[in-house]
């Protein structure tokens, strides 16, 4: 059931309805709906994974209590361990099996020796990357006594599970997410005004801008040998703000819905493309999981204390790690790599906290410095999402040569950049249109959180009905969400 | 609470209003916007009104409408013919259902589908020959679902561009009549007559056939009961295929040859063996037959035809 389906918008009124008018009075009633809802949300795309995914929770719900009660330090140890094993083992099987032993084979060929092991036909189960990683935080801070486990299973299990965020985030922690599902949720207005309001915006960047670009995107990664460098920079700048849109788009969604449900989620976007150096931009984007490797990795491995060798090394483990974390494939490894490269001299400069605020505060006029270090910092991501979307680290190096090449300095041409449904100027004049309402409510929680708030009623609402309207006409080919597959 | 619903069902009821407004196509695109093919669909249901009784009438997607030469087989049988092919991917359902809405008593009807048909096809030309044929909206059902994508993108799509265009001064631009796809190829018996220049063979590198149990013998079957319920003659024929691709294509041809000898109430013309062209003979797909190709089938058709008592 995807959130940019009919489905979807016939089975949040029902769940909204039940939540608010049936289930109401009673906190464990509303919880089981929650649950049931979840996962029936979850069973629409295989009910067979749904399984996996409660015996998931079980395991780190029962883990979790053994941790909490062992008397010694090595029965914790053995519980943490035992859930970390299991739980990183099915994330092995099912999203890394046939790409370890696809690469081992390759290597011992590599060095003349003949070895077969067999690939697997296996399926991603939707979501196991992100209800894995919620787990792993509850049993990782029992251990470290931050939270007491969870008395309740239907508590816990919504905790994991609660349908906006279960498929792609954001990665959630207990200590902010689990007191909200155990206290009473009370309606407020504002709240769930504030929570459409997102979701409206999160459908815009998807189906105006996320969809569309992807269409050109997809046209030219594929076929980047028919195209000019000129149009191969288009497509990367497509495919930039594509995978933002999409993803940004998915969690505003995500937020929006929770916020209707009287939860508040973990903020996963903070305008990460007006970054002024990568270390912002890494502050500013999928902030649940930067800042869940900072807690659960980066920072038991020694963070950025200790020698020069030792930070960089730490700092090249997390960038790796979170390409590998979005796919089984060298080119993930490949963009992790580049981004630790990119991260590494600001690192030892002890400049990665230069800019912590927003750029261009309450309201300020931007300078040409922070005008050209956003240009810089953004041109440089665009880089690196170039072997994030090739199939492999050889197509996207061709893609980079083609990109250098004298045809860059042609204008964007191809005869089938026209095939498309959409027009590719209307899409650029749009993603411009986009990033302008991105600037000016770059302040707020998401960009049109406080538009039209002092204009009169008939203007505010004709604007949200623009919006609609912008949804409804530029919806071109459904695409699945991209975060769906890591 | 109660506030949060009352604004949120103002706001939708705002929201369908707004796109029912777009939606009414204030400036219909009207008689430009039937110039295209699958405008022939009114000349064709034209022409079979005026007819007499018994008529052949000839369904099937685009292999039918490239595929004969309705006046010869009605001067050789004595009996008129309906070219009623139009395009496969309108699908199966919509072609029975067509053909179900035009037959009457007495009427012979030639099935010719496609290899790999769509029984349901594409929605969107299925709307499009509704809106130059409002008839055809008959021969096709739309889900909740469909209704609502339909007026809320679809339409809007369509209207609100259509809408704009006129409010621009920029009328839209009319379909092409000097092109083989265009309204003006079908002669009155609904054959596509237009002269082919230039013929790509490109098709033959691309075409790849699957074989998959097809999900239209049922529709075929109930099409059959009811016209045997209605004094209705019915035939298959399967369509002309080009002769390398049949050699490369053998296998699920055979699978479909031999799941419609299997399953099939409909009486069979011919074999797929029977009915390969010279390459030379196709035009643009593997469907699509030259003048020279048509008169070929033509023949093939006439003899068969013979051989069955339809008087």
């Amino acid at each position: 059931m995807l959130f940019n389906s009919l489905n979807f918008a016939l089975f949040i009124p029902v769940v909204f309805l039940l939540y608010w008018f049936v289930t109401n009075r009673n906190l464990t009633f509303q919880n089981i709906l929650l649950l049931v809802a979840s996962y029936f949300f979850y069973a629409c795309w295989d009910y067979r994974f749904l399984f996996l995914l409660i015996f998931s929770i079980f395991l780190d719900f029962y883990t979790g209590h053994k941790i909490h009660s062992a008397k010694r330090q090595a029965g914790k140890k053995f519980w943490l361990w035992l859930s970390v094993g299991v739980n990183l083992g099915f994330l092995g099987v099912f999203k890394y099996y046939n790409f370890f032993a696809g690469s081992f084979t390759d290597l011992l060929s590599h060095f003349g020796f003949r070895a077969s092991f067999t690939t697997l036909n296996i399926v991603l189960p939707v979501g196991i990357s992100f209800y894995t990683f919620h787990g792993l935080s509850y049993v990782f801070d029992i251990y470290r006594k931050r939270i007491t486990p969870c008395k309740s299973f239907v508590e816990y299990s919504v905790f994991v599970s609660f349908f906006p965020l279960l498929v792609a985030g954001p990665i959630e922690r207990a200590t902010h997410l689990l007191p909200q599902i155990q206290q009473k949720r009370i309606f407020d207005y504002d709240k769930a005004v504030d929570g459409l309001k997102q979701i409206l915006w999160g459908l815009f960047k998807k189906i105006v801008i996320a969809d569309n670009c992807a269409e050109f995107a997809n046209m030219i990664f594929n076929n980047p040998a028919h195209y000019p460098g000129s149009t191969l920079v288009l497509g990367a700048l497509f495919f930039t703000f594509q995978i933002y849109c999409d993803f940004s788009g998915y969690s505003d969604i995500a937020l929006g819905v929770a916020r209707l449900f009287g939860i508040e989620l973990l903020r996963n976007f903070a305008y990460p493309y007006f970054s002024r150096d990568i270390a912002e931009f890494w502050r500013r984007w999928h902030i649940s999981l930067s800042s869940w490797f900072k807690d659960y990795l980066y920072i038991p491995l020694g963070g950025s204390r200790g020698n020069t060798w030792s930070r960089i090394r730490n700092t090249f483990i997390i960038f790796l790690v979170s390409g590998l974390w979005h796919g089984a494939n060298w080119t993930f490894l490949a963009w992790g790599a580049l981004n630790a490269i990119y991260f590494i001299p600001l690192l030892l400069s002890k400049r990665n906290r230069t800019h912590i605020d927003v750029v261009a505060k309450d309201g300020r006029f931007i300078s040409i410095k922070e005008f050209f270090q956003i240009i810089f910092t953004f041109g440089l991501t665009a880089f690196a999402w170039i072997f994030f979307r090739s199939e492999s680290i050889g197509a996207a190096l061709n893609y980079i040569r083609g990109i250098f090449s004298r045809s860059i300095l042609t204008i964007p041409t191809g005869a089938s950049l026209s095939g498309g449904s959409s027009n590719p100027v209307t899409i650029i004049a749009l993603t411009v249109i986009f990033i302008l309402m991105e600037w000016a409510g770059r302040e707020q929680l998401f960009a049109i959180a406080k538009t039209g708030l002092k204009w009169p009623k008939p203007l505010r609402w004709t604007f949200y009905l623009t919006l609609v309207i912008a949804i409804f006409y530029f919806c071109g080919i459904q695409q699945q969400f991209v975060y769906f597959q890591f | 609470m109660k506030k949060f619903i009352a604004t949120l069902s103002v706001f939708t009821v705002l929201v369908v209003a707004v796109v029912y407004i777009c939606n009414r196509n204030y400036y219909p695109t009207g008689a430009k916007g039937n110039d295209g093919y699958i405008g022939a669909i009114v000349d064709k249901h034209a022409y079979a009104a005026k007819i007499k009784l018994p008529r052949i009438l000839f369904c099937g997607g685009s292999n039918v409408a490239f595929g004969i030469n309705s006046k010869r087989i009605a001067d050789s049988l004595g009996i008129p013919v309906v070219n009623l092919g139009l395009l496969g991917s309108l699908g199966l359902d919509f072609m029975l259902n067509e053909a179900k809405a035009v037959a009457r008593p007495s009427d012979i009807v030639i099935v010719s589908p496609e290899y790999e048909l769509s029984v349901d096809g594409a929605h969107t030309l299925k709307k499009e020959a509704q809106r130059i044929f409002p008839q055809a909206g008959t021969y096709f059902k739309t889900g909740l679902e469909q209704f609502i994508t339909d007026f809320f993108i679809e339409d809007l799509q369509k209207n609100f561009a259509v809408t704009l265009a006129h409010l621009l001064h920029r009328p839209q631009k009319g379909f092409p009549t000097n092109v083989v796809y265009s309204r003006s190829s079908f002669n009155q018996y609904g054959d596509v007559v237009r002269n082919f220049t230039n013929p790509s063979k490109d098709f033959f590198t691309k075409v790849k056939l699957n074989y998959r149990p097809y999900a239209g013998i049922k529709n075929l079957n109930s099409f059959k009961d009811y016209a045997d319920k209605n004094h209705i003659k019915v035939f298959f024929l399967y369509p002309g295929f080009p002769q390398s691709l049949y050699k490369k294509s053998l296998k699920p041809i055979n699978a479909y040859a031999d799941e419609f000898d299997r399953e099939l109430k409909i009486k069979i013309l011919i074999k797929p063996s029977d009915a390969i062209f010279p390459d030379s003979v196709f035009y643009d797909t593997e469907y699509h037959l030259l003048p020279s190709g048509r008169e070929l089938r033509t023949d093939k058709v006439i003899a068969l035809l013979k051989k069955e008592k339809l008087k």
